[in-house]
């Protein structure tokens, strides 16, 4: 799976910088296309999502109190922003401490569900967003992405990784 | 050493357009006190438990302040600046008409 990373000027400011991916063959980003498939159905809670988005990234910055972590796998850094009452919708994220954040998908969550995996639009966000993480994670490993101590990004490669390079595929179990 | 391309969604910017203006308030306010409590116990190098032993609540109930989702009382923040040595609820002396005192 190949993308690129892109910032999301409309969220973005001087506390945390947000973005994105963007799939090969796609237009949007993952977090335009969570957006667009919730808008009509869950507009409210969309709406104040990108807006809490937005306080992130210009205002207070990604706090931990802010989030919940343990959505991947163990060293993946998926997390969701913790309920708010009545709330359905969840959004996965990779936290790079509080320099950055990269939004993937989600989808509506209902209580009444245990696990994301439950649910297939979900399962599918997280799996998504875990291969990007398992990816940037061996980038950074490899000196190819990364922060430095001032909390700058950079990349040898302009923000665009293919999974390949990076991850093995999953052993099929036969 | 270059940052990634950024871009404007204009999707995003129509999102915008259709907050709600006291909703987008009330949540830009329970996060920034969130976040206020929330650097005022790292200064102190106290954590949510200590918070919740000064205020004698649960530390669950600290959580949901620090949550950024919470609808504070009065009486809470009141308590919380105290403890915490911390502004919050700013507030003057007022006269008759309803308007601060002048200094």
């Amino acid at each position: 799976m190949k993308f690129e990373l892109v910032i999301l000027d409309n969220l973005s400011g001087g506390r945390t910088t947000l973005l994105s991916p963007i799939l090969e063959g796609h237009e949007l980003t993952l977090f335009e296309h969570f957006v667009a498939a919730n808008k009509k159905n869950f507009a409210r809670e969309v709406i104040n999502l990108e807006l809490r988005l937005e306080v992130v990234g210009k205002e207070t910055g990604l706090m931990e109190e802010f989030f919940k972590t343990g959505a991947g796998r163990l060293g993946q850094n998926i997390c969701t922003f913790k309920d708010r009452p009545r709330s359905l919708l969840r959004l996965y994220f990779i936290e790079f401490g509080n320099f950055a954040i990269i939004l993937g998908g989600g989808g509506p969550k209902p209580k009444s569900i245990q696990t994301s995996q439950e649910v297939p639009v979900l399962a599918n966000a997280l799996n998504i967003l875990g291969l990007i993480a398992d990816t940037l994670r061996m980038a950074e490993k490899k000196g190819h992405f990364g922060f430095d101590e001032d909390g700058n990004m950079f990349s040898t490669t302009d923000y665009i990784y293919d999974s390949e390079d990076y991850v093995q595929p999953p052993k099929n179990n036969k | 050493m270059s940052s990634p391309r950024k871009i404007t969604s204009k999707l995003l910017e129509d999102l915008r357009t259709h907050r709600d203006p006291d909703e987008s308030r009330r949540i830009r306010t329970s996060m920034i006190i969130a976040a206020r409590i929330a650097s005022a116990l790292r200064e102190k190098g106290w954590n949510k438990i200590r918070l919740a032993s000064e205020l004698n609540k649960s530390p669950s109930l600290v959580t949901r302040w620090l949550s950024g989702n919470h609808n504070f009382t009065t009486d809470t923040l009141s308590d919380i600046q105290n403890v915490l040595g911390i502004q919050l609820l700013h507030l003057e002396p007022v006269q008759a008409d309803g308007q601060p005192t002048a200094n």
